[in-house]
């Protein structure tokens, strides 16, 4: 029971913030690829992200929120890989001292902090422990015919 | 965590991030605000020595508006004195390109104060060689350029122009009397 609530918990929590952090970037990608393109890490990629990152969110949101369990632990999976990269990103930043707006929803996202890193690597471990609440039950638990 | 990765699971992530990626890409396409996947450029760093360090920071009315509130936080204007004269950001400092050498020095111990410079002028462009020279004279605070100049604040009506300012109000260069 604690476990289905828990699932519940995250399952809301994390979908509800990749469809919202796709959602405040979608209105401006000219604008989000300039803040990508501020993380000097890969400039070049940084209008192909502006276009695709916001779907992507919306992509993994819906299915984290709505899809049925294999879909969930998939966009589990893929969310903490997406989340992964975005940790290395901002901790890149700030190691290097470079001083900009995060960028991550959208407009007024606020500075790159160690608070940025360190939400990102709570966000990480939620997506691990969806991906693991989200597993089929094992074999043994299902009563043979 | 890699220890349930299966086949299906791996394909099943992949076609999420990939749907989402090719979704994107379409509807990029198709929509006229969308961004240019080739020929993208910054609109800063206009020279050979400013393309060596971090370009400046472009922030939107919006973005820079929030800065308002926060102690530190100056805003410059690069236009003409007329221009600044007729309408200006609440508390922003005159700081036009072609100020003297001796108005430059006073504006640099202004400027010396503050630890964000929002500067913003008739155009992106024009602010954004001010906010240049800045850095290239070695200030070590936060420079940004504000998208669009001081047409694009109005436009977004916001309150500094007409309303209080405090985090703005660290300087403020007396206007000239009507």
């Amino acid at each position: 029971m604690k476990k289905t609530a828990l699932l519940w918990l995250l399952r809301l929590g994390l979908g509800g913030m990749f469809l919202a952090a796709g959602a405040l970037k979608w209105s401006d990608p000219t604008s989000f690829a300039l803040e990508i393109h501020n993380y000097q890490l890969l400039p070049d990629l940084a209008p192909l992200l502006a276009a695709t990152l916001p779907a992507v969110e919306i992509v993994l949101g819906l299915a984290i929120l709505v899809g049925p369990r294999p879909w969930v632990r998939a966009s589990a999976l893929a969310s903490t890989l997406v989340l992964g990269v975005f940790t290395v990103a901002v901790a890149s930043v700030v190691a290097r001292g470079v001083n900009i707006t995060c960028g991550c929803f959208g407009e007024g996202s606020g500075p790159v902090t160690m608070w940025t890193v360190l939400r990102d690597v709570v966000l990480v471990a939620a997506g691990v422990l969806l991906f693991r609440l989200a597993s089929p039950p094992p074999a043994s638990a299902v009563p043979a015919g | 965590m890699w220890s349930g990765l299966d086949r299906p699971l791996i394909l099943r992530s992949l076609a999420l991030l990939l749907g989402g990626a090719v979704l994107g890409l379409g509807i990029n396409a198709a929509r006229p605000t969308g961004v240019a996947l080739t020929g993208f450029e910054p609109p800063t760093a206009c020279t050979a020595a400013a393309a060596e360090e971090a370009p400046v920071i472009e922030m939107t009315p919006r973005e820079a508006s929030s800065l308002c509130g926060q102690s530190g936080t100056l805003f410059a204007d690069t236009r003409t004195a007329e221009s600044f004269e007729a309408g200006h950001v609440a508390d922003a400092i005159h700081l036009p390109c072609d100020m003297t050498a001796s108005g430059a020095e006073v504006a640099m111990k202004e400027l010396g104060h503050a630890q964000t410079i929002v500067v913003y002028g008739a155009s992106t462009e024009e602010a954004a060689e001010v906010a240049e020279t800045l850095r290239r004279r070695g200030l070590k605070m936060d420079v940004r350029v504000l998208r669009g100049g001081f047409s694009a604040w109005e436009q977004e009506g916001l309150a500094c122009a007409s309303g209080p300012c405090p985090g703005c109000a660290i300087t403020h260069k007396q206007e000239p009397s009507p």
